[in-house]
């Protein structure tokens, strides 16, 4: 009996921490375990992993699924020289799929459940925008990708947070003064003096009672990012996941993994500089060999 | 690595961070098998021998676990095992002579903490080790606030605590500031030097995660002092170590500036230097955005061009922000530009500074920073503790 694929989605809020790469290194690992893959494109404003595979110009993207040109995802897979790897380009042209609309972005997120893969990694856009987030939301295994840089551990907490506050907004959509709550305590200066999950939830207590705020502590619970440090160069760099489990436990009362690390790898920038297919490293690279230890850890 | 090897790491890592915990004896020796040097993990088999009422093996396992921090330059956990160690069973005075000998041997690295005890003789430290108390402190506890009295001195053995205290007065320009600083292993607080004074605590500390910690209140270290008068010249020591930064840590500097991210799109109008040439238009998309500014990653179709000459121009920006319909706009200056590789394309980064900007569209920056400043202050204390090299 085919099961549902297992999806992975790849954030961390900051354009140029390597998330599309980690994506790719995740992707290919996967399939060299003999396991039926599919990398997707869902960097809907920037989509580029096609040109990490070594295609310049994709015969297929998410915007020919989109436009009804062709009626499944699964149509639109591209075949790679990676055995069991197969790829679904996002839309190069960044004024037509960079703001899709609730129903394409929907349509997207029904879709992937039926793809014949045992393993979907989705590679997603830089920034917290909600197209961004029901990506990551929807995703079983949620993977933060960050660099050792404040500003890049600032901006993937920030990913997490907004995460969190998208999916409290969602569970209380049917409520509206629950919503008008939780939408207040995302406002970090908030009049009601809202500064951490826990907070909120005393709020939520206080005004809904205590079953609506176990219910939603549950379900907020489940949120547990997977953090990984990219481009380490020394091995204190590696504890900036555990910036992100520390800041997150206190503040928003989930509890993120700090998985570890991949070797900054000079041999794979310039190979992504030259636009050449990244699997061409494999043997070489200690940041492929990195990756294959985080790929153990999460399957 | 097999799998399974893979998979016992992850569990002993789980169980020394919490996360996992082992009720039984035999299970715990299993774990032990393939991790048997690990003295946080033979500490933490100690506990657990403690708590079933084996205290000869539990003495002996905490007696294991002093010789691997030891060996492996922790200071605080060696001491605080050792403690653990006596309240089952006493050591000779061989075994206190190894000790007192290994912690001698550790490279103190500057540390204050580790300055105090390693250049203590062997009747001193172990007369101060004597009145050391061993605390557990639970994250989210208030463990201090300011006009409460001072006490005691707290070593920190594990897990982070934040300090925040407040600096300047209203009266003062830029009045009251807010300092936040993160307390972790081999860090120290209580302010009980000189002991005729009768101190009182100007900060609120709080534990974030779980502490252990060790504690010596005033009354027992005079006493010691009495005895022991180097022990009042370490302390005296030790106690400099934070006046000599104004009453508070070295270690630890906050971010003044707020800065979020807000990855929208852009338009730069770039004023030419001579008048009758027309202003340059560029888009692009900000990577993020401070009160004081915004890194802007120009569109690719532009990073070629004369860039250099745009540093120090003067530019009108426009961004668009979904819920403000004229977007905000400010005048400012461009500060810097870098051209970088953005995940396989080389692109341009610029640094904008704003001069002038609404007071509206200063409000509305402020309130929509995505991490609040107790985040963020948190987020850069412990990137100063665990990360920067």
């Amino acid at each position: 009996m085919e099961t549902a694929p297992q999806i992975w989605a790849v954030g961390g809020g900051k354009g140029g921490v390597g998330k599309s790469t980690v994506s790719t290194l995740l992707a290919f690992w996967l399939a060299r375990m003999g396991n039926d893959t599919i990398l997707m494109d869902v960097d809907l404003g920037g989509a580029n992993i096609h040109t990490f595979m070594g295609i310049k110009s994709p015969p297929r993207t998410l915007n020919d699924f989109i436009a009804k040109r062709y009626d499944s995802l699964e149509d639109i897979s591209i075949e790679t020289e990676v055995e069991n790897l197969r790829i679904i380009c996002g839309a190069c042209d960044i004024l037509t799929l960079a703001n899709p609309h609730v129903a394409q972005k929907a349509k997207i997120i029904q879709n992937l459940p039926k793809l014949k893969a045992k393993y979907i990694v989705l590679d997603l856009g830089a920034g917290t925008s909600f197209n961004v987030l029901d990506f990551f939301l929807v995703a079983h295994r949620k993977i933060i990708v960050l660099t050792p840089q404040p500003i890049s551990i600032q901006n993937a907490y920030a990913f997490v947070r907004n995460a969190v506050y998208r999916r409290l907004s969602r569970l209380s959509s049917q409520r509206p003064y629950l919503q008008a709550l939780v939408r207040t305590a995302m406002d970090t200066n908030n009049e009601l003096r809202v500064k951490t999950i826990r907070d909120l939830y005393q709020v939520i207590e206080d005004s809904q009672g205590k079953d609506v705020m176990n219910d939603l502590e549950y379900e907020i619970d489940k949120i547990r990012p997977q953090v990984i440090t990219n481009m380490i160069t020394n091995p204190k760099d590696k504890n900036a996941g555990r910036v992100i489990q520390l800041v997150a436990e206190k503040y928003l009362m989930i509890h993120p993994t700090n998985l570890g690390g991949v070797v900054f790898d000079r041999q794979l920038n310039n190979v992504i500089t030259e636009m050449t297919p990244l699997t061409t490293l494999v043997k070489s690279s200690e940041a492929f060999a990195s990756v294959y230890d985080l790929v153990m850890k999460l399957i | 690595m097999n799998g399974q090897s893979e998979n016992q790491v992850n569990v002993v890592k789980s169980i020394i961070e919490g996360s996992t915990t082992i009720e039984s004896i035999d299970e715990f020796k299993n774990i032990l098998q393939t991790a048997h040097d690990d003295p946080a993990l033979l500490r933490i088999y100690a506990d657990l021998l403690v708590q079933k009422g084996v205290y000869e093996d539990a003495a002996n396992m905490y007696r294991e676990a002093v010789e691997h921090f030891v060996a492996s330059g922790m200071m605080l956990p060696a001491i605080f095992c050792k403690i653990q160690e006596w309240s089952n069973i006493r050591s000779s005075d061989r075994e206190c002579r190894a000790i007192y000998s290994g912690l001698r041997d550790i490279e103190t690295d500057e540390i204050a903490v580790y300055n105090f005890f390693a250049r203590m003789t062997y009747s001193e430290l172990f007369a101060v080790m004597g009145e050391l108390e061993p605390i557990h402190v639970q994250a989210g506890v208030l463990v201090k606030k300011p006009e409460d009295p001072e006490k005691d001195i707290c070593f920190v053995v594990s897990g982070v605590l934040s300090e925040t205290t407040y600096q300047g007065s209203e009266e003062e320009e830029g009045g009251v500031k807010k300092v936040t600083e993160n307390l972790t292993e081999n860090h120290f607080l209580g302010d009980i030097y000189p002991f005729e004074e009768e101190r009182s605590a100007s900060s609120v500390v709080e534990a974030i995660t779980d502490v252990e910690a060790l504690t010596i209140s005033k009354a027992d270290l005079v006493r010691v002092c009495r005895k022991y008068p180097n022990v009042e010249f370490l302390t005296m020591e030790l106690s400099d170590t934070r006046s000599a930064s104004g009453g508070r840590r070295t270690y630890q500097q906050i971010r003044a500036s707020t800065r979020y991210q807000l990855q929208t799109k852009v338009t730069l109008k770039i004023f030419p230097d001579e008048e009758g040439t027309s202003a340059l238009v560029l888009n692009g998309f900000t990577e993020d955005i401070s009160l004081g500014g915004s890194c802007i990653r120009l569109g690719e179709k532009y990073w070629t061009g004369s860039l250099t000459e745009m540093v120090g121009k003067d530019v009108k920006i426009l961004i668009t922000v979904p819920k403000v319909s004229a977007g905000i706009d400010a005048m400012g200056k461009i500060a810097w530009k870098r051209e970088v590789s953005y995940e396989g394309r080389k692109t341009v980064l610029i640094g904008v500074q704003f001069k002038e900007m609404t007071k509206d569209n200063f409000e509305f920056l402020k309130r929509h920073s995505y991490v609040g400043d107790g985040e963020q202050d948190m987020i850069y204390s412990l990137w100063e503790s665990y990360v920067k090299s």
